[in-house]
């Protein structure tokens, strides 16, 4: 069985290219987190700056692969979304821009 | 005839097209390299010496003399830091004075007291005091083809090393 | 027995192990992470569903609303820790300062005491009461000012400890998850959107816009930075701090993200070009990365404007040596023909070269701008193989750019009178070549600067300084630079850009630069090469309002001012430059030709003529 998402294709494509580009821009962020040095710090303020940065670097991280993965949902195969099923539609759906959160899904 | 005239008249023209040796204006970097290289390892120690600075950073960088059209060649800066002098600034621009001097560099004492500057051949040494003490060793322009200008300054700013 | 109170040694106190430099560059890469994170939240919140604080099921269930809110997480983190690592980096610049003044008056209490024990011994008991009076009152002095200077250094390690201590606790108030949370559900968090609109009102009234930036918190500031950092940093009146902050924050934020981008092969051709000037500008501002400001530890370097994508791609940019806003004396120089952000590095060690023979005048605190955020004319003008340097010198396009930069750096002048602190700093603008007739047009319409320098000028749009500007206007003019004949003048010129500043008639100060080399392979080193030698240093007596040490040269026209015109310059140093040619490069080949030696110099002239640009300026 496949779906299909009532919602016009090049919102779809955009939607792709956007998530992708929030991936890079998350991806930038992280790794110039986890590599901002603490030389030319004391002791104390190093181990602050450590703790701090840790959660961070692991939460924005994540976040970076949660948009990649987000774009990776939109597959697309000669100029069509490809939908194995419903639950895949609402999932596509889902990350869309709100206004598109009530398309219609159908299943064939 | 007119081959050569095409030659001539194009060398003419053009530092543009860079009709200099890159060899020979490679080899004038090198020169000024080696000759920055024994100031930072002479003179520049006898300064932080006489004023006890302890050196915390260097970098060595070139840039075009000329405009991106006509490089003509490089300057060079080799800039160190160091902590505070113990000495008062006025005695301390005193003692790097006597330092360049005594290693043969004609001394200029600017109007301003904080600084002041040493030169020997194509280098200037460049003292300035204050809650650091920052000091340049640079070079007037070295006259190069336009692509070694341009390579020469697209080098990465270089650490300079700092044997104590 | 006479007692004389001499004190003991004051030792050096406690070196700062965390510098105001160092907590610059972790700022700085905190404010850039935290706009690549925002830029995403902020695109995420734009496509979330409305109110998405709310809880209602069909938002929960959507993924973008829920990106959104988290993201929003760590965007509250990030927001309070910028802050925290700003208020610390002002806190050690402040330190490193009043450090630097007390370290200064200790070490001289070492000396006098020292000078004092000698005197002492020196006296020995022939001392008359007199003189025993004399060393005691010193002594005494001595002792009170030891006295100061101690409790000075005590209440400066207090600070100093205080400073740490409360950047090493705001830190740990948001250094997990949850309290990120809290720092998001916070009901006293900055409002940007409010903050934002109220930024855009001001946005061209800078002395408003100054008073309105300088009305805010810390915790406000950084949070209009992080989220509109190109914003911030290129408005005129915003202080030179902020826009640094802001710049570099948009900087690196552009560099990590279009990296990325370029990593992943996704880069488009405008990305391509944004990317490649900001390297540009990185590599500009990393040559000075250990270059500070002597007196309070920061950066010397500040980026005023930061704009990598303007200009049809050619970029804009402009970086302080020194802050502007605290200087006394400030110099903005404009580059001419060919500039773009690719050309950054060899301007700023020009820029630098000022800076320095400035500062060697020792008349108070300079700040030396490099300021290129105008459409300058690419290519090489003077080079007929070069398919970019087709300029029009007859045409409308080449004074309608310099119009249009006029007006651009005047608003950045008006920006820099508006941020400027304390008494009104002495302003000097500096126009080389092209940029010498921008500033020019800029003078035209009330530059407010007490000083301009014109170097290396093709022309001028009045005929006379007086016309021009109530500056004070300065000429810096190589006879055999072939660009500053161009100008219209008793002598002829092209005058396309308008009026020769070095005639006498125009009115201006000529200062001695000399004449350049009569070569013809010079002639465009003579038009490079002003911010060297004599010329360097009178541009720094003038920045440095030290007018009286500057050398002049008379004008053209005036007794001794005689010149080439530009066809007269042309045929004269192609002829000085033939016979080297000959000689250097076909010695032999001239020696078995003697004869066809002494045509070579005429026909290489005339292949100029026929050939060079110089034939399409002269109507050949």
């Amino acid at each position: 069985m496949t779906a299909t998402l009532d919602v016009p294709y090049a919102v779809l494509a955009g939607i792709k290219g956007k998530w992708d580009e929030a991936a890079d821009g998350l991806d930038g962020s992280w790794r110039r987190l986890h590599k901002t040095s603490t030389e030319g710090f004391s002791a104390e303020v190093s181990a602050a700056v450590e703790a701090f940065r840790e959660p961070w670097v692991d939460e924005i991280k994540a976040m970076a692969l949660q948009a990649q993965g987000n774009s990776e949902e939109l597959v697309f195969f000669r100029g069509l979304l490809v939908l194995v099923d419903a639950a895949q539609a609402e999932r596509v759906r889902s990350l869309l821009p709100w206004v598109h959160h009530a398309a219609g899904i159908r299943e064939w | 005839m007119r081959t050569h005239l095409g030659i001539a008249a194009l060398c003419l023209l053009l530092p543009l097209a860079g009709c200099g040796g890159d060899a020979e204006g490679q080899q004038k970097v090198d020169d000024v390299e080696a000759d920055a290289d024994a100031a930072v390892d002479g003179v520049v120690h006898d300064i932080a010496g006489a004023l006890g600075a302890t050196f915390t950073a260097g970098k060595r960088s070139f840039a075009i003399c000329g405009d991106s059209y006509a490089p003509r060649g490089v300057t060079m800066r080799t800039s160190l830091s160091f902590a505070a002098s113990e000495l008062p600034d006025g005695e301390a621009i005193d003692a790097a004075a006597a330092a360049l001097e005594s290693d043969g560099w004609t001394v200029t004492r600017p109007a301003n007291p904080a600084v002041v500057e040493g030169g020997k051949g194509e280098l200037v040494v460049r003292v300035q005091v204050g809650s650091l003490v920052a000091v340049d060793v640079s070079s007037e322009c070295v006259e190069t083809s336009d692509d070694v200008a341009r390579e020469t300054q697209d080098r990465p700013v270089e650490d300079v090393a700092w044997t104590e | 027995m006479t007692v004389i109170p001499v004190p003991p040694y004051v030792p050096a106190f406690k070196e700062m192990e965390s510098t105001p430099a160092r907590a610059l560059t972790f700022v700085t890469n905190l404010r850039a992470v935290t706009v690549g994170v925002k830029d995403v939240q902020g695109w995420a919140q734009g496509i979330a569903a409305p109110g998405w604080e709310g809880d209602t099921q069909a938002a929960h269930d959507h993924a973008t609303t829920r990106f959104a809110v988290r993201l929003d997480t760590v965007e509250a983190a990030l927001d309070r820790a910028v802050t925290a690592a700003d208020r610390f980096e002002a806190r050690l610049l402040e330190l490193t300062s009043s450090r630097g003044a007390i370290d200064a008056e200790r070490r001289s209490v070492n000396s006098d005491a020292a000078t004092l024990r000698a005197d002492v011994e020196a006296a020995g008991d022939a001392a008359t009461p007199a003189q025993i009076e004399a060393l005691r009152t010193r002594g005494e002095r001595l002792v009170a000012r030891a006295t100061e200077v101690t409790a000075d250094i005590d209440a400066w390690v207090v600070r100093h400890d205080d400073a740490e201590a409360d950047f090493i606790a705001a830190l740990a108030r948001v250094d997990t998850v949850a309290e990120g949370e809290v720092a998001a559900d916070d009901p006293g968090r900055v409002d940007v959107a409010a903050l934002t609109a109220a930024l855009r009102r001001r946005r061209d009234d800078p002395e408003a816009l100054n008073a309105w930036w300088a009305s805010l918190t810390l915790a406000q500031r950084q949070a209009l930075i992080t989220e509109h950092p190109h914003l911030v940093g290129n408005a005129a009146g915003i202080p030179a701090e902020s826009r640094d902050d802001a710049n570099r924050a948009a900087l690196y934020g552009d560099l990590d993200r279009l990296g990325q981008r370029e990593q992943d092969g996704q880069l488009t051709a405008a990305e391509e070009r944004v990317l490649e000037n900001a390297r540009h500008v990185r590599d500009g501002i990393d040559r000075f990365r250990e270059d500070r400001d002597l007196d309070t530890g920061r950066e010397l370097a500040h980026l005023l404007v930061y704009l990598p994508g303007a200009h049809g791609g050619d970029g804009a940019v402009a970086l302080s040596f020194g802050d502007p806003d605290r200087a006394d004396h400030v110099s903005v120089n404009v580059p001419g023909l060919t500039s773009e952000a690719s050309s950054t590095a060899g301007n700023l060690d020009k820029t630098f070269a000022l800076h320095q023979a400035a500062v060697d005048a020792g008349n108070g605190k300079v700040a030396s701008i490099y300021w290129l955020d105008y459409d300058a004319p690419s290519g090489n003008p003077l080079n007929p193989f070069d398919p970019l340097g087709q300029l029009d010198f007859g045409g409308v396009a080449i004074t309608a750019k310099a119009d249009e930069g006029g007006e651009r750096f005047g608003d950045f002048i008006d920006g820099l009178r508006a941020s400027d602190e304390g008494e009104r700093a002495h302003l000097t603008a500096i126009g080389h070549s092209y940029g010498s007739t921008t500033v020019g047009h800029a003078l035209q319409d009330g530059l407010p600067v007490d000083d301009a320098i014109l170097i290396g000028s093709p022309g001028q749009p009045e005929d006379t300084a007086a016309e021009l500007t109530g500056a004070d206007v300065w000429v810096g003019s190589k006879d055999h630079d072939p660009v500053t004949l161009l100008g219209s003048g008793e002598r002829g010129g092209v005058g396309a850009l308008g009026q020769d500043p070095a005639e006498d008639d125009f009115g201006g100060v000529r200062f001695e630069t000399g004449d350049g080399s009569l070569r013809v392979e010079d002639l465009l080193a003579n038009h490079t090469s002003y911010f060297e030698g004599e010329s360097l240093d009178n541009m720094a007596h003038i920045v440095a309002d030290r007018d009286g040490e500057v050398t002049t040269q008379p004008h053209r026209g005036d007794e001794g001012g005689e010149h080439l015109t530009l066809p007269e310059l042309v045929t004269a140093s192609s002829g000085a430059s033939a016979g080297e040619v000959v000689w250097e490069h076909g010695g032999e080949w001239a020696w078995e030709r003697g004869e066809d030696a002494v045509d070579i110099a005429g026909d290489v002239v005339e292949w100029l003529l026929e050939n060079s640009r110089w034939g399409g300026i002269l109507g050949r």
